[in-house]
């Protein structure tokens, strides 16, 4: 039945817009789609190991129904027939959602989180299961135990994916998923966008349903997007956060709600900056790339204010990691606990901390927290967004990695203070890789995160095709 | 079956969200002439001497010296342009390239512009089942620069003129070429033709094979789009990978409604971008004219004729060849043409048996294991004559395809003589018929239940003779063996 599979086009199959525009227009079907997308899993799995699982017959069926229905006339909107994947933490009826761990690897989920039933009622197709840290807990991406996937950018030496969504941030950037679901409780989808040259959107903390999500740190645990462009995020978002796909497709059609934010550039926007203090230990190439990200924003218009924050990155970066150790070991303890367990020993590091750590420490720092939070709203006044490099430098050769740091420095900004945050690619340094600009915005305010997002990638333009993921 | 438009798109099309995109591509390949002195001095060409060790007067751009053409240079293009089946022009005119670069002591470049050597011409290249005749528009000889060398100290740039003054063939296709793995066929195909010729040794890495590539996409049957040429590519890897990124960058633009400037770029394998050369530096107004110093070439037939008639077999040919002589499939025809080398050897095991025999033992065992091996066929451990010899004893019934094989293993690990091998082990096969006769006696006496079921049921034929070959540790000869059960058994 397919003698031949079409080329199509690297930038076609990494959209979700162009997908879209594709079968509207009739040039293509979800059939071809889907095909293209599985040739290119099977071209490239074997070298990238970004899925735990793939549902190649399952996405094969709804390829078929999604074709049938669009010639009909029956689209149901901007995410039909739009490949997806999934971070292997989130429950599928049906299927086994390990979290990266082989220990809970006869989970069978016995319901669909509600996060994948609006994705999928929207028309998504799921495409696999892909690759996490441990219980995510974990920013640069190893899993010692399921496998490390290979970050695209370098084709000789492993690098960092970054993490702990590193098997969707990979799947994204190589066109094996035109988009993915990934999670963030300290930085785990920005800093796998930042490192594999995707966009990645964290969602304000209790915005969507975190139901059949497995939990790390129930507190600060969002879950968030990895696609291939602000506007794909854009759309993944809206429907991700229960909105009508027919109300979406008027939306972009109108260029309105959401759309109409997109486009309204970033003049006379206030942003808060890295003050001198905040950029120290940052490689120089990743300071270079930021002050050049900054350049853009002036030059667009954009005020730009060197902020000292009254709580240090390191202050939230520490209390945040009494909140995430303390919350995980009551999630994981007993497996983390049980010495015959076959378990990544460097998250058992992490999860162990956590059994030291009394409840009136724990207590403190959520009572921290909630000060701190209204102390840096307060100082926020009058500024739209925060801006941060994502990472503080460009993927690391895995064999490098120091497991006892964390690279999650500027994201766990984010996740302290309950605001969301978004990553954008802005750089890429030949032979090592990309590097992120995240744009922190206040909770409940993603469509400025977007917005700000957008204006920079439409003046720094995307990535191309990594060079894993060519011919 | 859902997608109809699947079935008759071809499959080299890049589809895009707003309708389909062709490539259309075309090569500038420069290819170093094998001569062992340069274009216009008798400055040595050998790789890898020290710098500046092969530097002539000429070469060096001083003033006061006068060019003299060298002969062998223009033997080798004519030889390459009658491989490529092309016109050879009697005419030609050097002409002088103008620009400056450190490299260039002359201050130009001769090349030739408006008469080239050898004019139209073409190859045939094989590409997922199909073959493709791919025009070629011109070949001409230029001389190479010299090389600049950044890295060696911080404070200066070092020039070596090693390189300077060596002939280059500047083989030109049309742009007949629509997707990637056509690129690379047509390069593989053009370096294998050189190859053949010995006019070119084709050395991607030591750079005397070097390509430009010429991109541009169009909407199938529309005029032709604006092409960016991508400089320098020396792997068949990252022609490939060129051609992929600045095509999808092509359709990318154009779909996003946006016009392709036409640019040199250059492909950076580390990032898989191309990305443009700064403009100053392909700025050029060349102001090309013939050079005083040399006068046009002029060729008499007999001259053109006489190359032609010397011209090594080509693959094509042999291709052919090995075919209609040695019953090859294609397939066997084709991996064994696809590198001279490789033809040669299995010419010479080919001498004492069956084409089929050879070519099996020469691709499957030999190739295979050298390519496992990460070998080349000059380093291989059982040379053609050890293997012709082997495969002579299986042609002669002297040894089993079976033993052929542990002797092969032997040849590969300890070397040696195969038909030493056979004696000095005692593994002839027993083509002495009484003595196999015995043997199928023996067992058929002891079996007699067996004796009485293969009337009823002839498969059990294989049984005896497994029987017997095992009973002289398989070195009898399969086919006597069979034969002899046969006729004691009475059947047909």
């Amino acid at each position: 039945m397919w003698d031949k599979i079409l080329t199509i086009s690297n930038a076609t199959l990494k959209s979700i817009s162009r997908i879209a525009s594709g079968y509207s227009k009739g040039n293509f079907t979800p059939n071809s789609v889907i095909e293209a997308t599985l040739q290119r899993i099977k071209r490239l799995e074997p070298k990238l190991q970004a899925f735990d699982l793939i549902l190649a017959e399952a996405a094969r069926e709804a390829a078929d129904l999604a074709t049938r229905a669009i010639e009909r006339g029956h689209a149901i909107g901007p995410f039909h027939g739009i490949p997806f994947a999934l971070k292997d933490l989130i429950d599928v009826k049906g299927l086994i959602t390990a979290g990266g761990t082989v220990v809970y690897a006869d989970r069978i989920a016995t319901a669909t989180a509600p996060l994948v039933s609006r994705l999928l009622s929207g028309g998504g197709i799921l495409i696999g299961k892909t690759k996490t840290v441990e219980v995510a807990y974990g920013a640069w991406g190893t899993n010692e135990v399921r496998g490390t996937p290979w970050n695209p950018w370098d084709e000789q030496i492993h690098r960092t994916p970054g993490g702990s969504s590193s098997g969707s941030a990979v799947a994204v950037a190589s066109g094996m998923a035109s988009c993915a679901v990934g999670t963030d409780t300290g930085g785990s989808v920005r800093i796998p966008a930042a490192w594999c040259g995707v966009s990645g959107l964290k969602v304000t903390e209790g915005r969507m349903p975190l139901e059949g999500v497995q939990p790390l740190a129930h507190t600060l645990d969002t879950p968030g997007i990895l696609a291939n462009s602000v506007l794909d995020t854009s759309i993944m978002f809206e429907i991700m956060d229960g909105r009508h796909p027919i109300e979406i497709t008027e939306s972009i059609k109108k260029q309105v709600g959401l759309y109409g934010e997109l486009k309204r550039g970033v003049a006379g926007l206030t942003l808060g900056t890295l003050c001198e203090l905040e950029r120290e230990n940052i490689h120089d190439t990743v300071l270079e790339h930021y002050d050049a990200a900054l350049c853009r924003l002036d030059r667009l218009g954009a005020q730009i204010v060197p902020l000292e924050l009254e709580v240090s990155s390191k202050q939230m970066r520490d209390d945040i990691g009494i909140i995430m150790s303390y919350e995980a070991y009551y999630h994981h303890g007993p497996m983390y606990e049980e010495a015959s367990n076959k378990i990544d020993e460097h998250v058992r590091k992490r999860i162990l901390a956590g059994r030291d750590i009394t409840s009136a420490q724990f207590i403190e720092a959520l009572k921290r927290r909630k000060q701190n939070q209204v102390k840096v709203l307060k100082m926020l006044a009058g500024i739209d967004a925060y801006i941060t490099p994502t990472v503080t430098s460009t993927p690391l050769p895995i064999s490098y990695v120091d497991q006892c740091q964390t690279p999650a420095r500027f994201t766990r900004i984010a996740n302290y203070l309950a605001f969301c945050a978004m990553s954008v690619p802005m750089g890429l340094i030949e032979g090592k890789g990309p590097t992120g600009l995240q744009v922190i915005a206040k909770g409940h305010n993603e469509s400025m995160a977007l917005r700000i997002a957008a204006a920079f990638e439409k003046e720094f333009g995307h990535l191309p095709t990594p060079p894993v993921a060519l011919f | 079956m859902h997608c109809r438009a699947a079935t008759i798109r071809p499959d080299n099309f890049i589809v895009g969200a707003t309708g389909d995109w062709e490539v259309v591509i075309g090569l500038e390949v420069h290819a170093q002439v094998n001569s062992c002195t340069k274009l216009f001095s008798g400055a040595a060409t050998a790789f890898g001497g020290q710098p500046n060790n092969q530097v002539s007067l000429i070469d060096a751009g001083m003033p006061g010296v006068l060019p003299i053409i060298n002969e062998k240079c223009i033997e080798q293009a004519i030889r390459t342009g009658l491989g490529l089946n092309a016109r050879i022009n009697t005419y030609s005119v050097f002409e002088r390239k103008n620009y400056f670069y450190p490299d260039l002591p002359q201050g130009y470049q001769i090349s030739q512009n408006r008469y080239p050597i050898v004019g139209e011409g073409f190859v045939e290249i094989y590409v997922e089942g199909e073959v493709h005749k791919i025009g070629i528009e011109r070949l001409h000889l230029e001389q190479d620069a010299g090389k600049s060398m950044h890295d060696t100290r911080n404070e200066y740039s070092y020039v070596d003129l090693n390189r300077s003054g060596i002939a280059l063939m500047e083989i030109v296709s049309k742009p007949e070429l629509h997707s990637a793995k056509q690129a690379q066929a047509y390069v593989l195909k053009l370096r294998n033709i050189l190859r053949y010729l010995g006019t070119c040794n084709g050395d991607m890495e030591r750079g005397n094979l070097r390509t430009d590539v010429n991109v541009s996409v169009r909407r199938p049957g529309e005029a032709l789009g604006t092409r960016c040429e991508i400089k320098n590519l020396n792997s068949v890897r990252f022609i490939g990978k060129a051609i992929e990124a600045e095509s999808h960058r092509q359709v990318e633009l154009l779909e996003d409604g946006c016009k392709i400037l036409q640019e040199t770029r250059l492909f950076d394998p580390n990032s898989g971008y191309t990305r443009p050369m700064r403009s100053k530096e392909e700025a050029h107004d060349y102001r090309y004219f013939p050079d005083p110093d040399l006068l046009p070439l002029e060729l008499n037939e007999a001259f053109i004729e006489g190359l032609a008639a010397n011209l090594p077999e080509l693959p094509d040919s042999k291709f052919k060849r090995f075919k209609k002589e040695y019953g090859l499939t294609s397939y066997d025809a084709r991996v064994l043409v696809a590198e001279k080398r490789n033809a040669d050897y299995f010419e010479s095991v080919v001498g004492g048996c069956e084409g089929k025999l050879a070519a099996n033992w020469v691709i499957n065992d030999v190739f295979g294991r050298l390519n496992r091996e990460g070998l080349d066929i000059s380093s291989s451990p059982v040379s053609s004559d050890q293997l012709c010899s082997l495969l002579k004893l299986i042609t002669e019934g002297t040894i089993s395809g079976k033993i052929a094989k542990e002797i092969f293993e032997t040849l590969w690990s300890e070397g040696g003589n195969p038909a030493d091998i056979v004696s000095a082990r005692g593994l002839a096969q027993v083509t002495d018929t009484t003595q196999i006769e015995a043997i199928v006696d023996e067992v058929i006496k002891a079996n007699p239940m067996q004796v009485q079921k293969v009337d009823d049921n002839p498969k059990l034929l294989s049984w005896f003779v497994g029987q017997v070959m095992k009973a002289t540790g398989g070195k009898a000869n399969p086919r006597s063996v069979n034969k002899i059960v046969r006729k004691r058994l009475a059947l047909n």
